[in-house]
């Protein structure tokens, strides 16, 4: 999918060199839940961090974004809930299509409110709120207006049971956020992206500041949620990818090298690039 | 160990000595240098708390209804006995009085004749004193003799034993037909102005009024030392850090959250923000020109506490705004980042998070720039600070007699001493203390310590301590909130 300038540079180790050709739009049979056409992103000082990338984004499954440092992973899903928007001057080109209603999510004209309220985020460092373990997750509802006291701890209830941290903080709900260790506050951070029922959930490298223990639960718990939310992760640890995730897209220097169902990845990768990336030859 | 590597090790060793010696001159001199600064310190404060204990502890008795006392007015505690009121003078003085013919007379009851000088700290200064003979009523006062050796000095300036004798006389009684009995209650210190004296020193009053006792804080500037306080300042104080509070800090977080949160980043914030900068460091007195211009002559708010605290608002806005910004930034966007990647707009993650977590901070840097505001004199004198003022601005809600009642009143008195005194009312005037002259603490301090008279510095370095006590008191807040808000607050 992607193309390499010069193999040569390749096999002796060294970083490979990727030119920017338009890359086909991978074709997957499942049904889409988004899709990425021609998208590309530049900073506010004018570098360019995505050069035309084109991919499927399947529903109620895993994607998972993985490559080296400074590839362009996190830019490309920061752009899905437009986290961008945040830094003025930011610009996208291309489109974004949120399925089935065909709307552009990152057209200027839709309210990147909007697009929030549909597309949840967890990030990398766990970051709750410092305020109660209640109101943490409580606050995706209380900013959309609802008032009713019901309806809201049932929702949250709800939400720390989906991110499977409810039979640890049921009695203390009045706790600090802060209260509570990494890997229950990464969870606590899935609960309140969860109470508000998104459709896509993004993973920006959950684990990469908890033990193992606690990554494997937040793993199991991606694989559970997927039943109700599409998600996508990224992530550095390759065997986090192909552990949970249906599809695996390899990114390097802003392009997307090759985007495929994950056990084709790992197991036949058929870019070069990206089995020398896998067998941890550069990256 | 073999010998080389001995020698690698004692030349490490030395190497080392020599690189920590600089850790060690830096420290001791940095040691010696806080040690220095807090003996300064020390003996700064505790200057000035023992020049001003005097002034700050001792107290006096004035008239209740603020007028100075007369000539003839007498002193003493109001005592009922049957249908009759008496006085308890206090002991009196008795001044210019031959040691020699009073000495067997200690202890005995005498009778003087005299007059009664001015009240009440002054003495009596006695025609005659001697043993009674005849009828009581012939004496001005009775009572008994004590004498007390002093050493005072003299005119020479050399020290002189000298004998001094106090009369502790027997209550005098005092005519009340004239009094509104509503002002008699047995046991009250009180001032009584006599209409005339009757024998054996009984008076007849014409007024009584209640005394009440002073002190430094509960009294306006004298020209009396002793007397004088700084009732005036501290209200005038407080006032004005009322409103350049109520001015600067929600002009200065509004600011803040604008400049930070919503603000592009352009060229031309930046430049905001340099000015900003620039502005905290302007010298005080050029606020005070410009507020001199623009409130005092263009806008026309007076010499007045509204425009002293428009003017130290403006001063110390910027400090608000920076510390603001400051505490904003000290959020991290993480925090900033959930809030927005869960759908909140801009105000509600200022409203719900940045605002909270920020206002231990923000508080900080408002208590700050308050107690820098309290302290600042140049501006206030520029536009226009009394230096004495004996009044306090119009309270809020008062019950009076109305002004133009009371000058019509005035006018009726003369040709008629019985005119019927107006009625009081209520006035409502919440705003009328903002356009009321004003001095401050910093102000009357410099006006004591203008003055030639060494009672007058006592005066100063008290108020030096109640300036000094309420600046560390705001700070104290602001270092005990921080730590109070802080403790919930942790990324």
């Amino acid at each position: 999918m992607g193309m390499i300038t010069d193999s040569s540079t390749v096999s002796s180790g060294s970083a490979p060199q990727l030119a920017h050709p338009p890359t086909p739009v991978p074709r997957i049979s499942d049904p889409l839940k988004a899709q990425v056409e021609s998208f590309n992103f530049f900073y506010a000082n004018g570098f360019q961090a995505l050069h035309g990338i084109n991919m499927p984004i399947a529903d109620n499954q895993v994607t998972a974004l993985i490559g080296p440092s400074g590839c362009g992973k996190s830019t490309l899903l920061r752009s899905f809930n437009r986290m961008h928007d945040l830094y003025s001057k930011n610009r996208y080109e291309g489109r974004i299509i949120l399925l089935p209603e065909n709307i552009n999510l990152i057209g200027p004209e839709l309210d990147p409110i909007e697009i929030r309220m549909r597309v949840s985020m967890v990030f990398q460092k766990p970051n709750p709120f410092p305020k109660s373990i209640y109101e943490n997750v409580a606050f995706g509802l209380r900013v959309r207006g609802e008032t009713n006291k019901r309806y809201i701890d049932e929702r949250v209830e709800k939400a720390l049971r989906g991110a499977a941290l409810w039979d640890e903080v049921k009695d203390n709900l009045d706790k600090s956020g802060f209260a509570l260790s990494g890997g229950q506050q990464q969870r606590l951070c899935i609960a309140r992206a969860l109470a508000t029922d998104p459709e896509i959930l993004l993973f920006d490298e959950p684990t990469a500041a908890l033990d193992p223990i606690s990554t494997a639960k937040i793993e199991d718990l991606v694989v559970e949620l997927k039943k109700t939310v599409t998600i996508i992760i990224v992530t550095h640890n390759m065997q986090q990818a192909a552990r949970i995730a249906d599809y695996t897209a390899f990114m390097y220097l802003g392009q997307l090298v090759e985007f495929d169902q994950t056990n084709q990845i790992f197991t036949n990768p058929s870019n070069p690039m990206t089995e020398q990336y896998l067998t941890g030859r550069f990256g | 160990m073999s010998d080389v590597s001995n020698d690698k090790i004692v030349q490490l060793r030395s190497q080392i000595a020599r690189r920590k010696r600089f850790d060690r001159i830096f420290s001791s001199i940095g040691g010696f240098l806080v040690v220095l600064s807090l003996l300064t310190l020390g003996v700064l404060f505790v200057n000035l708390v023992i020049d001003g204990w005097s002034a700050l502890t001792s107290t006096y008795q004035a008239k209740a209804d603020q007028s100075g006392f007369g000539r003839r007015e007498i002193i003493g505690k109001l005592i009922q006995e049957g249908s009759e009121w008496k006085l308890q003078l206090r002991p009196l003085v008795l001044t210019d009085v031959d040691d020699a013919t009073l000495q067997p007379l200690v202890g005995k009851e005498v009778g003087v004749k005299g007059r009664m000088a001015r009240a009440p700290e002054s003495g009596f200064d006695p025609s005659s004193v001697g043993p009674i003979e005849g009828p009581v009523e012939n004496y001005d006062l009775v009572g008994t003799l004590t004498r007390q050796q002093m050493s005072v000095i003299d005119s020479q300036g050399k020290t002189v034993q000298t004998a001094v004798y106090t009369l502790k006389a027997r209550p005098i009684l005092v005519d009340v037909s004239g009094i509104d009995p509503s002002k008699l209650n047995p046991g009250q210190d009180v001032s009584v102005d006599p209409k005339r004296a009757l024998s054996g020193g009984a008076v007849v009053a014409s007024n009584i009024v209640p005394l009440v006792t002073k002190n430094f804080f509960n009294s306006f500037p004298s020209r009396d030392p002793e007397q004088a306080g700084i009732l005036s300042a501290w209200v005038g104080t407080l006032l004005i850090m009322l409103v350049t509070m109520v001015i600067s800090v929600p002009l200065g977080v509004a600011a803040g959250i604008y400049l930070e949160e919503y603000a592009p980043k352009n060229k031309l914030t930046a430049l905001i923000e340099v000015n900003i900068a620039n502005l905290a460091g302007v010298p005080s007195i050029i606020w005070g020109l410009l507020a001199l211009g623009l409130f005092v002559y263009i806008i026309g708010t007076g010499r007045s506490i509204q425009t002293a605290g428009l003017t130290l608002g403006l001063l110390v806005l910027p400090i608000v705004i920076i510390s603001t910004r400051e505490a904003i930034r000290s959020i991290p966007s993480t925090i900033r980042e959930a809030s927005i990647g869960l759908g909140a707009t801009k105000w509600q993650t200022v409203r719900y998070h940045i605002l909270p977590y920020s206002l231990p901070g923000i508080l900080t840097g408002s208590i700050i720039a308050l107690s820098r505001a309290i302290g600042e004199t140049a501006p206030l004198v520029t536009i226009g600070a009394l230096t004495f003022i004996a009044f306090l601005p119009p309270p809020p809600v008062e019950y009076k007699v109305p002004e133009a009642e009371w000058a019509v009143y005035q006018e009726a008195l003369k040709a008629n001493p019985s005119a019927p005194i107006p009625e009081k009312q209520w006035h409502f005037q919440p705003t009328e203390w903002l356009k009321s002259g004003f001095t401050v603490l910093p102000i009357q301090l410099f006006q004591w310590v203008s003055r030639p008279q060494k009672e007058f510095h006592y005066n100063a370095a008290a108020a030096g301590v109640v300036l000094l006590a309420l600046t560390l008191g705001l700070n104290g807040t602001a270092i005990y909130l921080r730590y109070r808000l802080r403790r919930k607050i942790s990324w």
